[in-house]
Order: structure tokens, then C-alpha cells, then sequence
């Protein structure tokens, strides 16, 4: 997830503005304490100097807080987006060489099941590199693993990130309810997209389908 | 008998096609999408179609209400193999005139099973 320059230079510069209109509310209760001293004006203007000002500065406060936090979600040097893209490539071509090789060895049993093998030994030593080459290949769950790992623990720091904006913001669950992206709204059947679905998530297995199918 | 299989992940064609060749089906096809596959199938004839459901621009369910939807096509044997598997998704692909349908993941003899009840 990234915050948008703009978000950040905006809130950045109501702040500094909210900041300027407190300071410059200090300047006129200056201005009102010696006049007070003075015995020129009521105390009720001053009052109400005063209120204006806290105001000032709480509007102040909650604007800085707000920065901080949207500072806080900004992507880490190598985004979301590059690492899970990265454990798609690495997963399609872990994939792509243990189907390689499990074809290699296929080819080689399936010569030394129908007699046409012109070197068994060879073929062997296929099917037993094949094997080898295909426990290798699984190497790639490590590295996938640890990318996802890193991934789940940046959207767990975002998410606390968010929650203490929108707590900040004084926002309701209600509000965050945000539609669907449009795009898939346009598909006719984008209703029925939710991809791999768990049983405990109304995921049916085979045997299941079939009694619907009939 | 000439199959085409659908799917947006290489990966996945090479399985079904890797398995097919095991049953023996030697005559096989791919598509990415539905929409590539629906410019194939209107070329060529095909004896069954085996698809994904989620795929971008057209999905299964759309392919195959094209070819449902096509008098020349339709009566082409369709096999939507998906990982979407709640009821609602079976139920519209079965309302949709879907042939079979199997859940991923899935099993050799599953895929074999679903072929021979569909091309007999």
C-alpha cells in the first residue's frame, strides 16, 4: 500500500497553516493581556481569544498526529507489489522445471515399460536425475516463504498503520465499508469470482459437486 | 478426439495436458482465455473443451455460454475445471449447460472419470 505525495504534502501544509493560525491567535492574546493590563477592554473578549486558540492547537495537534501516521505507510524500499511479483515468477518457474523433469522421467519409464529402451542404464539414470532435480526445484518454498513472510509482517504493520488513522480521523466501521473495484463490478459473473475457497468458507469438494451435478 | 484446453497459467495447461497425454489424448490445443479459445473453437472443431472459470477478458462461464449460445457449437461437451467452488458457482455453471465440472485441485482419475462421462 503507498500514500499518495499529494495526501502527505496536503496534510503537511494544513498543518503548517493550522500551526500559523495558532500563532497568530498567541500574537492578538499578546495584544489583549496588554491591553487587559492597561484596563482598556473586558475580560469576555479574552475568553474567547483564549478558546480560539485552543482550538488552534488541538486542530494543530490532530493534523501532525495525522502526518505521522500517513508517513508511517509509506511503502519499504522494495514494495508489496515487486515482492509478491517476485514469488509468482519464482513459484511458475519451480513449476515449469518440476514438469520439465517429470516429463524427462516419464519419457525414459515409459521407454523401459514398453521394451524400447536402447540403453536401460541410461534410461535409469534419467528417471533418477529427473527425481533428484525435482526435490531440488521444491527449494524454491523457502525462498517464496520467506518473501511472503516479509510481505504478511509489512501488511500487519500497515494495517495497525491504518487502524490508528482511521481511529484518528474519527471514522466509523460503517464508513470504511468501501464498494468493490469497479472493474470486476462490470463482469456479469464477477459475482461468482472469489477464487480458492476453504470448506469452512462454503468450499465444496469433489464428491460434493458431483451430487449437484447429478 | 481433439480437446482444447483454457486456462490463464501456462502451468496449468502443461498439467492438464501432461495428463491428458497419460490417458492417452495425443490431440490437444490451448487457449489463455476465453476469448482466445472462443476464436479457436469457431475455426476448428473440437471434440471437448476443457476450461478455467476465472480468466481476464472473457471467464468459462462466459466462454461457455457463447458456445451454448452458438447452434454450431452447441452441443460441443464442456468441462469447467476451476477453483471456484462454492454451490452458487456449480449451480450457475451447471444452469449455464456445463458438461462437468472439477474442482482444483484435482486428480488424474478425477479428470479421467469426467471426460468418459462426457465423451462417452
Amino acid at each position: 500500500m503507498s500514500t499518495p505525495t499529494s495526501l502527505r504534502s496536503g496534510l503537511a501544509r494544513i498543518a503548517g497553516q493550522a500551526a500559523a493560525i495558532a500563532g497568530e491567535v498567541d500574537r492578538l492574546m499578546g495584544l489583549q493581556q496588554a491591553a487587559d493590563q492597561a484596563g482598556a477592554e473586558p475580560a469576555e473578549e479574552a475568553d474567547r481569544l483564549a478558546q480560539a486558540m485552543e482550538e488552534m492547537r488541538g486542530m494543530s495537534k490532530l493534523l501532525a498526529e495525522t502526518r505521522a501516521e500517513v508517513i508511517g505507510l509509506s511503502p519499504p524500499p522494495m514494495g508489496l507489489g515487486d515482492t509478491l511479483d517476485a514469488v509468482v515468477g519464482e513459484t511458475e518457474g519451480a513449476a515449469f522445471e518440476i514438469l520439465r523433469q517429470a516429463e524427462r522421467a516419464q519419457a525414459a519409464a515409459g521407454r523401459l515399460h514398453a521394451g524400447t529402451s536402447t540403453d536401460t542404464g541410461a534410461d535409469l539414470t534419467e528417471v533418477d536425475e529427473a527425481a533428484t532435480a525435482i526435490v531440488l526445484a521444491c527449494a524454491f518454498q523457502d525462498i517464496t516463504g520467506q518473501r511472503v513472510r516479509k510481505v504478511l509482517s509489512t501488511m500487519r504493520a500497515v494495517e495497525a498503520r491504518v487502524a490508528a488513522l482511521v481511529a484518528l480521523m474519527g471514522i466509523s466501521p460503517e464508513e470504511t465499508q468501501a464498494p468493490g473495484p469497479a472493474a470486476e463490478a462490470k463482469k456479469p459473473d464477477a459475482h461468482l469470482l472469489n477464487g480458492p475457497s476453504s470448506a469452512a468458507q462454503g468450499g465444496l469438494g469433489q464428491s460434493a459437486v458431483d451430487d449437484l451435478f447429478g | 478426439m481433439k480437446i482444447l484446453v483454457v486456462d490463464d497459467y501456462p502451468t496449468m495447461r502443461r498439467i492438464v495436458r501432461n495428463l491428458l497425454d497419460q490417458i492417452g489424448y495425443k490431440d490437444v490445443e490451448e487457449a489463455g482465455n476465453g476469448a482466445e479459445a472462443l476464436e479457436k473453437i469457431k475455426v476448428a472443431r473440437y471434440d471437448l473443451v476443457i476450461s478455467d472459470w476465472n480468466m481476464e477478458p472473457m471467464t468459462g462461464l462466459e466462454l461457455l455460454k457463447e458456445v451454448r449460445g452458438d447452434a454450431n457449437l452447441a452441443r460441443t461437451p464442456f468441462i469447467m475445471v476451476t477453483a471456484e467452488s462454492k454451490t452458487e458457482n456449480v449451480v450457475a455453471a451447471k444452469q449455464a449447460g456445463a458438461s462437468q465440472y472439477i474442482v482444483k485441485p484435482f486428480t488424474a482419475e478425477t479428470l479421467k472419470a469426467k471426460i468418459a462421462s462426457v465423451v462417452g
